[in-house]
């Protein structure tokens, strides 16, 4: 069954064509959306996620319409959504902000609420802190502190834009068994600059820029479109489509190569420079960020 | 170790009817006994194990439950709303301390001169039904609420968000202005002539983000206020009586501010299922 629908989706911010026309559907599982900054990933997110409404085109999650209250409210009750900019009240301990959602999510009887606060605190692994002020706590760990908020009540629909921003190596590694715990019986839609995150976590791919939608399918078969399209040499060629030097000393090279090029495996990310077609180094250098 | 748990004794403890004395010495035993430890684990309920370790964690990680709280948990506010008015920022330590020192600023003025003071009671009037207003506008300003993306993609109805900030601001600033309306001088019922205004144009900022942004219509409706009451004094030729050359302050005033919180009242309560969150933040 599909649990998000989007048909010709469209959504303008004054003369900026946010969303042109985007079609996509999605089942159970995770699924990487992938694209540079302004590509719409995000105002795609909050449409899905219920907290903006598109200005034309049909959309359906988990069975309801959020064009009107009964079907918003329906998907609300089913959602777990980490914004690109999630806000704390800094003042507040983790319990208690994870705590006012919960009540947020319609979870009124105290100590079932507190039960399920717990547990989501200790999944991201902050028992510790979690009578600790956010203001006192790390940027990995108010991250996960979003997290946990996202898990409460077990839902269906997970919309996680960019969570695994400023988390280090550990903490990512930690991030993604969570997902992928809870990934098996439910849709997680995760927006990322990492393409290492997508080719680990997502079963499903999708590449977004200027609005459209330029590539939906697994990883694997995404990484394979750049086979032979990428080289290893000790200065640029000129027929590289893109190329940046490597920590080894080398130049890593995308495009036609020459004849006699020594050939490498191509990774997500080389598939994904390949299909935006940005300069080298301002597209890796926006996959680094 | 002179004894060990006898399959009687087990059977009744893992029932929970050993009786407290004997279940308090058979626990004692397990502390120092692997072998019973061992028996007793196999027998053990998992639910009632993981029952009997929430209620114990539900007290040991109790989160704090500050004044407030507890002053509304007593008066019966219900104890997920009384968490919601607390936890959510409707109120802020510097607004309560401008709206007290304004409103300590407006009584001094009351306790000047004749004509000054017949002023500065007209100032605290037209003030009164500001505060409310104000404190609605802040709670709900675009970007005041860090956490506002949460709050509008979580199931919670728009009015029942609605409600709770901004009668917490009403209550909060009502009480703050009936505290400061003692220290008006005269005893006339004229120094209570701020409350429906207030009520009405609360209750109409309400109603009205039912189609635009509670803050739009705070903001909107306080400045209307302030229009009508600046009028009103530049227009006052005699320099006194401000109080009774405003009409909301007399009875047809009063009576129509009554009309109006009614109306917004019923538009409130007719089109609950209508506000959204989306619109009201």
């Amino acid at each position: 069954m599909n649990t998000i629908e989007l048909v010709d989706v469209e959504k303008s911010y004054g003369s900026t064509k946010a969303l042109a026309g985007v079609s996509l559907t999605l089942g159970t599982g995770v699924t990487g959306l992938l694209g540079p900054n302004g590509a719409g990933k995000t105002t795609l997110m909050r449409i899905v996620a219920t907290v903006l409404a598109p200005d034309s085109g049909r959309l359906r999650c988990l069975g309801a319409d959020p064009g009107n209250t009964a079907g918003r409210l329906a998907i609300r009750r089913k959602l777990g959504y980490f914004p690109q900019e999630p806000g704390y009240y800094t003042n507040l301990s983790a319990f208690d902000f994870v705590d006012y959602v919960a009540i947020l999510k319609e979870m009124t009887v105290r100590r079932e609420r507190h039960e399920e606060v717990r547990r989501v605190l200790g999944a991201v692994g902050l028992t510790d802190v979690m009578h600790k002020r956010i203001r006192a706590l790390s940027g990995g760990m108010r991250r996960r502190v979003i997290v946990a908020q996202t898990l409460l009540g077990h839902p269906e629909l997970l919309v996680l834009d960019e969570p695994t921003a400023g988390l280090d190596p550990e903490q990512r590694l930690r991030f993604r068994e969570i997902v992928s715990g809870i990934a098996e019986r439910q849709t997680v839609l995760l927006s990322t600059h990492q393409t290492e995150d997508v080719a680990a976590l997502c079963q499903r791919v999708v590449v977004m820029d200027k609005g459209r939608v330029l590539y939906d399918g697994t990883p694997a078969a995404m990484a394979n479109q750049a086979q032979g399209r990428v080289w290893h040499a000790d200065e640029v060629d000129g027929s590289a489509q893109l190329s940046w030097r490597t920590g080894e000393g080398h130049h890593r090279l995308i495009g036609d190569p020459p004849p006699g090029a020594q050939l490498v495996a191509p990774t997500l990310e080389d598939a994904y420079l390949l299909l935006i077609g940005r300069p080298a180094e301002a597209a890796h250098a926006a996959m680094a960020s | 170790m002179t004894w060990h748990l006898d399959e009687d004794a087990t059977q009744r403890y893992v029932n929970g009817d050993l009786g407290a004395a004997h279940a308090a010495s058979v626990e004692a035993h397990l502390l120092a006994c692997a072998k019973c430890r061992a028996l007793l684990g196999a027998r053990i309920d998992e639910s009632r194990l993981q029952a009997t370790w929430t209620a114990v964690a539900d007290v040991v990680d109790q989160p704090r439950v500050r004044a407030f709280e507890r002053l509304l948990l007593r008066v019966g506010v219900p104890e997920h709303l009384a968490r919601l008015v607390v936890l959510s920022p409707s109120l802020r330590i510097p607004w309560l301390l401008a709206v007290s020192s304004l409103l300590l600023l407006s009584t001094a003025t009351t306790h000047t001169t004749a004509i000054a003071a017949d002023r500065g009671f007209f100032l605290f009037l037209v003030l009164a039904p500001l505060l409310p207003l104000a404190g609605i506008a802040l709670a709900f300003a675009p970007r005041a609420d860090p956490a506002r993306e949460l709050l509008v993609a979580a199931p919670i109805s728009g009015i029942e968000m609605l409600l709770v900030r901004s009668v917490t601001v009403l209550v909060t600033t009502t009480v703050l202005t009936a505290i400061a309306a003692v220290a008006v001088p005269g005893n006339e019922w004229s120094v209570a002539t701020w409350l429906l205004p207030a009520l009405g144009l609360t209750t109409a900022a309400l109603a009205m983000s039912r189609w635009m942004s509670a803050s739009a219509a705070a903001i909107g409706l306080g400045a209307a206020w302030l229009l009508a009451a600046s009028w009103v004094a530049l227009g006052n030729t005699t320099r006194t009586h401000f109080v009774d050359s405003f009409v909301a302050f007399r009875p047809a005033g009063q009576a129509a501010f009554i009309v109006l919180t009614i109306a917004a009242g019923v538009v409130v309560i007719t089109q609950r299922n209508a506000f959204d969150l989306r619109r009201v933040t």
